[in-house]
């Protein structure tokens, strides 16, 4: 009866257009996805593109604060005199500057550019942009700077390729010997122009390095193009890419999955299992660099004890007694075994810290003597807590302060966003109470720590720093004056550690009138810091990259042997680096889109279009009940 | 006249709406602490004094008031404050993401709607049968399905390659880094990596449109009206497309536009498994980057977009409504 | 046996609707687990073989409980419910045959007339919707399809139709919307109307003016209607014939005033037990439980209710067991008054009354 097909609905056939739709779709995707999977350079260039984790604070050297906003602008600005690949010394045959004069009083340096400079967009790069530069710098106060443009007074260029800096007091920073400024120099006729030079976004970008950013998608990518008019050439820097990119990744296994797929080049990683995962991977290196890095256990050393009014200090905080005593703080460290942190929690991935002025620091590491070092030893610190007083008076386990009386626990900060802070902790408590001393632990985000430590109501956190290659930095932020004054302000001098002994060498080492005499002042402010322990100086940690053989080579190491693959402290790590030809190179990169792809989508389109007409011409037959 | 009464009462509700919106999303930031300080760790010899000037220059030092008066003016200026993490305006950072998700949402919105609903269509028309158990199931199954896990199954199928999926498409990202394409070359290659994102999405919210449709469906096909259009012999396709789903589609398409809220928190998770850098992406990372300028002109984005679409959908409802339109 | 109702008058042309045996079923509900584990549903006889006979201008009211199948049935006449079994033959064809034609010449009331129209379309778009299904352009004279839309409204008692036009159903009331249904019929010049239970949803107010519409339209055009209704009363005001339906089946048909003055079923007298207009008592005497059409009991249907048995007055006639096995057909015991009981049957026949049940007159 035909009654009974009423529920049969109009659309026979309507899911087999529409799978057949989706196959056809996806197919042709496909087919462009295959023909794209290796990065495509159109009109011959050649693009090389690392992954990072994180985007980018700033494309503004007044502005950004990130290590990779620092690479960026090594490959777009330069200083005046650049970092040695080999080892952070000054290399003068590679900078602007070729030679430095030290005036009689210590107090003027007359720098001797070369000629013929420019900048990328063609005008020409003199004297006068450096003085500029660095007078702006110090005027505006800008943050990144002002550190190492303290004693500086003012720069004036005498002619287009000599320019003379003068400062407060005599000093050696500034002789040429060490790259002291790590300041990039900007070119006069952009940035003199400009209204509020914070708020320019500096993109694209006017420079006079090999590359310069040509456009940015904040948080997903910033893309640099050759500098044509890159003076390096005069002294044989030859880039040998056209275009660098750096690509953001908010995800780790994103960012090695993009590696092996050949979407990018290269990797800075921050997780060792990742980085081991990749290991085995066709076609792919990892690599642990020794660079700048550290990872430390700070200590409150006494927020609510402390007098010493320097920077406007108030003491504050519900921090314990016990952390502010140095003997405490030394047994403290003894319990610490650094080599089994680096093992079991950094994978192998770091070494050994004793000081925050790292090994191939541009000015002294300094390593303690046999006889004073604090090596891990849990009975020679049981017995020096004991011998500082520190006993279990109330035989419950737990040792208590000879001044209040109270059983020493310490509140112990790990950070969420960091699992090396997380998986340390376990290991560290259970030495601690190993010799009696109590330990609770909390995992916070990053953010939360920064107010917790700012109000001085902790005893230990594990964080980590990325110092510059000259000392002056991360020394400085163990000063009085660093400390956060009171809550809510914020102070890098996290431990709260403050000894006036320790801020006279800090302003001495400014002031050494020779290089040697400064590397032995900054020996003895490390030799304090060692003795006081404010950091237990768990590990230099690794720099983990992981980079295609298949693509590019002349890779260089920074520091020789050791560093970062991309030398990323000046450009000459991405000068070297250039396409792998012949043999072993990828497969032809693609020019496009094929013919045949853009005929499978005509085709799919038509194909479609034309069931859906048929499926509506059925409809209209059907359905005569 | 009682439309036009109707649709201003509609208009200043959705206005007061977006008062609200913008007054608690002022209190509720200014809530969470000064967020100056945690941006200044790592910064070389940072002082006080320029904390200070930082504060300054972000207009937290004013009395509260002040800052009030000062973030509407602002924001009706289309200055939503400035960045902490990318120094950058808040208005360039969104615009220079708006566009990729604008693309996603649409276009999966699109596709699910279109989809669940024909699909909604065919299993309320066959109820009951094969197809529309199938179908039952499917969409049980993807709706429930949680967004990350359904990402990373889908990644690790079609992007990694595992077994015997070869690696199709991207892992992630907008388009092919340092391509440079142009044209039609560039559109393609964006469709290539909004494949696997749009998929998911869509797949994810099909499930939703076609039960409602289908709900909606078979309760229309059992009201009168259709069954007087059969006994007057109307055809069966002018039955279903001219009586039952027009008026099977209202509840459908209110559901559609209520739900952009949820399509926007789930395009989070989306964008962040594929790294597709749109609004979604900029929240997440704004959100771990404590950047409060940037969260506040994204929340505020986002509920505008929800009051204004449920608003169109009540003017629409209304213009396709006959019975609204008298209420 | 195939239950038949006899011509009561051997006319020659036939009938304009006859339907013969017409069974409908329904697969019971059963939930989607039932289902997928195979089990079987159990079959609703919700028709269980039903015959009528409708004449041209003849209105025939379908009565009975809630649940006996009287829509069912109505639907089935529309070609609205496949039937399992049985013919309906309408100016004596099959209606599966030409359902086209069919459908202009029959058309459908509906109780609730809220839901019987299209909230989206305007009362002209509903009106002319049949015109429009049917490709009438013109009418018979020439008329336009907006004229033929304002004939069918003012025939429906909505004057001036064209105030009407563009109106969507919210803004009429009930009353309003029940006629625009009724014009939606009217306007393809129907020759039989199908009206289930056309004023129960309506204000008591208006229910009088749109029985007398019905009733005025088939004076005016000659039109057939049947009417189903749970209501006797209503039955008794505006049918030439009753059919008294229960539990799938007509149990008793005849002339209106013969079936309610002197019901020859124990049904029928018990449902006019409780019809005011019948000079009923206010007291139901139906009882136990309501049929249930997936387990129709054996013998006559109403057996295991019906007061007769109940009282043992079936006893007493001696049909009791007959009550209770042996299943039965409408039998004419009055002329063109028919009946299936089988102590009626025996009791008419001698010519006495039921006197326990008989309602008072
Ligand atoms: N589509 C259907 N599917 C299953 N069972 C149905 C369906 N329609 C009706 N029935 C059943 O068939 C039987 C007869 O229903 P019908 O609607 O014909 O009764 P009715 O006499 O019109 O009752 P009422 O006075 O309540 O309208 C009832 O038991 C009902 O539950
Ligand atoms: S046949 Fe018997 S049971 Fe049925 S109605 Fe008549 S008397 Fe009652
Ligand atoms: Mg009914």
């Amino acid at each position: 009866m035909s009654l009974n097909g009423r529920r049969k609905g109009p659309w026979v056939g309507g899911t087999g257009i529409l799978v057949a739709a989706v196959m056809l779709a996806t197919a042709s995707f496909a087919g462009i996805a295959g023909a794209q999977s290796a990065t495509p350079s159109p009109a011959g260039k050649s693009t090389f593109i690392y992954g990072v984790t994180a985007p980018n604070s700033s494309m503004n050297p007044l502005v950004g604060y990130l290590g990779i906003d620092y690479t960026i602008w090594s490959l777009e600005y330069n200083l005046p005199i650049e970092f040695a690949t080999k080892d952070f010394g000054a290399d003068l045959e590679h900078s602007i500057v070729t030679s430095v004069e030290t005036s009689s009083d210590n107090m003027s340096f007359t720098y001797h550019m070369r000629s013929g400079l420019k900048w990328s967009d063609g005008q020409p790069f003199t004297a006068n942009d450096v003085a500029w530069t660095l007078n702006f710098y110090k005027e505006s106060n800008i943050s990144n700077y002002s550190a190492d443009l303290a004693i500086f007074k003012s720069a004036e260029a005498t002619d287009d390729a000599t320019f003379v800096i003068h400062t407060d007091q005599p000093t050696s920073v500034f002789n040429g010997q060490s790259v002291w400024m790590y300041e990039f120099i900007l070119p006069e006729h952009i940035w003199s122009t400009i209204d509020e030079p914070k708020k320019f976004e500096n993109v694209p970008a006017v420079g006079s390095g090999p590359w310069v950013v040509t456009q940015q998608k904040p948080g997903d990518f910033v893309r640099l193009e050759r500098n044509p008019n890159f003076w390096g050439t005069q002294v044989g820097l030859e880039p040998h890419v056209d275009v660098i990119i750096e690509k953001v990744f908010n995800d780790e296994n994103q960012m090695a999955a993009a590696l092996q797929r050949g979407e990018i080049d290269f990797g800075f990683f921050d997780s060792a299992n990742i980085l081991n995962s990749l290991k085995t991977k066709p076609n792919i290196k990892t690599w642990g660099a020794q660079i700048p890095l550290f990872d430390e256990l700070a200590f409150n050393s006494g927020s609510a004890f402390q007098t010493d009014k320097a920077g406007g200090f108030v003491p504050h905080g519900d921090g314990i007694h016990a952390t502010s005593d140095p003997a405490f703080r030394r047994a403290v460290a003894e319990a610490i075994d650094k080599q089994t942190l680096v093992d079991k929690v950094y994978g192998g991935y770091a070494t050994v810290a004793d000081s925050p002025v790292q090994p191939g620091a541009t000015t002294g590491n300094w390593d303690p003597p046999a006889d004073q070092a604090l090596n891990f030893n849990l009975d020679k610190a049981k017995a020096d807590l004991t011998a500082a007083g520190y006993t279990d008076t109330d035989g419950d386990g737990v040792v208590n302060d000879p001044k209040t009386g109270e059983n020493v626990v310490l509140r112990y900060y790990t950070r969420t966003s960091d699992q090396n802070t997380i998986k340390t902790a376990p290991f560290v408590k259970s030495w601690l109470e190993q010799i009696g001393v109590g330990v609770k632990v909390f995992a916070v985000s990053s953010g939360k720590l920064t107010t917790i430590i700012e109000s001085g109501d902790y005893e230990l956190f594990h964080w980590g720093w990325f110092p510059n290659p000259d000392p002056n930095y991360i020394l400085g932020i163990f000063t009085c004056e660093q400390r956060a004054p009171k809550p809510g302000v914020y102070g890098n001098n996290d431990s709260f550690f403050c000894d006036p002994q320790y801020d006279q060498l800090y302003q001495q080492q400014l002031t050494a009138t020779s290089t040697q005499a400064r590397v032995d002042i900054v020996h003895q402010m490390q030799q304090i810091l060692y003795e006081q322990q404010p950091y237990i100086m768990l590990a230099y940690t690794n720099y983990l990259e992981a980079y295609r053989t298949d693509r590019f080579t002349g890779y260089t190491t920074q520091p020789e042997g050791v560093g970062d693959l991309l030398a990323t402290w000046g450009p000459f790590g991405f000068i070297g680096i250039r396409p792998v030809t012949g043999e072993g190179a990828s497969a032809a990169k693609s020019e496009g889109i094929p013919g045949w792809v853009w005929i499978a989508i005509v085709v799919g389109l038509a194909v479609v279009i034309g069931g859906i007409m048929l499926g509506r011409r059925r409809i209209s037959d059907e359905d005569r009940v | 006249m009682s439309t036009r009464r109707y649709l201003i009462s509609k208009v200043l509700q959705a206005i007061l709406t977006l008062a609200f919106v913008l007054a608690f999303n002022f209190f509720l930031f200014r809530a969470v602490g000064d967020p100056v300080t945690q941006l200044l760790r790592g910064h070389s010899g940072i002082s006080a004094q320029a904390v200070l000037q930082l504060q300054r220059q972000l207009g937290l030092d004013l009395p509260l008031p002040q800052q009030f008066v000062h973030y509407v003016k602002e924001t009706f200026e289309g200055h939503l404050g400035y960045s902490y993490f990318y120094n950058l305006p808040v208005s360039q950072v969104i615009a220079g993401r708006i566009w990729p998700t604008i693309l996603l949402i649409g276009l999966s919105t699109l596709a699910s709607t279109a989809l669940g609903i024909w699909i909604g269509i065919r299993q309320g028309w066959r109820r009951g049968s094969k197809y529309d158990q199938g179908m039952l199931a499917f969409t049980l199954f993807t709706y429930s399905m949680p967004e990350f896990w359904f990402g990373l199954l889908i990644i690790m199928a079609f992007a990694v390659g595992v077994g015997p999926f070869p690696a199709l498409f991207p892992t992630g990202g907008y388009e092919t880094t340092g391509a440079g394409y142009t044209g039609m070359a560039h559109v393609v290659d964006v469709l290539n990596h909004m494949v696997l994102p749009f998929f998911v999405l869509t797949l994810s919210y099909l499930g939703e449109y076609s039960l409602i449709m289908r709900s909606s469906l078979l309760e229309t096909l059992g009201e009168d009206f259709i069954i007087t259009a059969r006994a007057k012999g109307v055809r069966e396709n002018r039955v279903l497309y001219g009586h039952a789903v027009p008026n099977a589609l209202l509840p459908t398409m209110t559901v559609t536009i209520l739900q952009l809220g949820f399509v926007l928190s789930g395009v989070i998770t989306i964008e962040l498994i594929f790294n597709w850098p749109g609004l979604g992406l900029l929240t997440a990372t704004s959100v771990d980057a404590r950047d409060f300028p940037v969260l506040q002109g994204l929340f505020l984005l986002f509920s505008a977009s929800v009051i204004v679409a449920n608003l169109v959908a009540d003017l629409l409802y209304s213009y396709l409504d006959p019975r609204v339109r008298a209420a | 046996m195939p239950p038949t109702e006899q011509a009561p008058d051997r006319e020659v042309a036939p009938p304009l609707l006859e339907v013969r045996d017409l069974k409908v079923t329904f697969a019971g509900r059963i939930g989607l687990g039932a289902g997928l584990l195979g089990r079987k549903a159990t079959q609703s006889r919700a028709v269980d073989g039903v015959s009528l006979q409708l004449r041209r201008g003849e209105v025939l009211a379908l009565a009975g409980e809630s649940g006996c199948g009287k829509t069912t049935t109505a639907r089935a006449i529309m070609g609205l419910e496949p039937p399992k079994e049985g013919q309906i033959l309408f100016e004596g064809r099959k209606i599966s045959k030409g359902l086209r034609a069919y459908r202009r010449k029959v058309q459908m009331v509906f109780q609730d007339p809220t839901g019987a129209l299209n909230p989206r379309q305007t009362i002209y778009e509903s009106v002319a919707e049949g015109l429009r299904i049917h490709r009438i352009h013109h009418g018979p004279n020439g008329e336009t399809e907006q004229q033929l839309v304002a004939r069918a409204l003012s025939r429906a008692g909505m004057r001036p139709p064209e105030r009407f036009f563009l109106n969507y159903p919210h803004e009429l009331s009930g009353g309003q919307r029940q006629r625009v249904v009724i014009a939606g019929a009217l306007v393809l010049d129907p020759v039989m109307l199908v009206a289930d239970e056309p004023v129960s949803n309506l204000d008591a107010s208006v229910r009088g003016e749109i029985l007398r519409l019905l009733l005025q339209i088939r004076d005016d055009l000659g039109l057939a209607i049947l009417v189903v209704t749970h209501d006797l009363g209503l039955a008794w005001t505006i049918a030439d014939r009753v059919a008294v339906m229960y539990l799938g089946r007509i149990v008793e048909i005849g002339p209106a005033e013969d079936v309610l003055t002197r019901p020859l079923h124990p049904y029928t007298k018990a449902l006019l037990n409780v019809v005011p207009e019948a000079g009923g008592l206010d007291r139901p005497i139906l009882t136990g439980e309501p049929p249930d059409p997936t387990r129709i009991p054996p013998g006559c249907r109403f057996h295991p209710r019906c007061p007769e048995v109940a009282t043992g007055a079936a006893r007493a006639a001696g049909v009791e067991d007959r009550c209770r096995g042996e299943d039965l057909g409408l039998m004419e015991l009055r002329p063109g008054h028919f009946a299936a009981c089988h102590l009626a049957a025996v009791t008419v026949g001698e010519g006495q009354a039921m006197s326990t049940s008989q309602p008072k007159r």
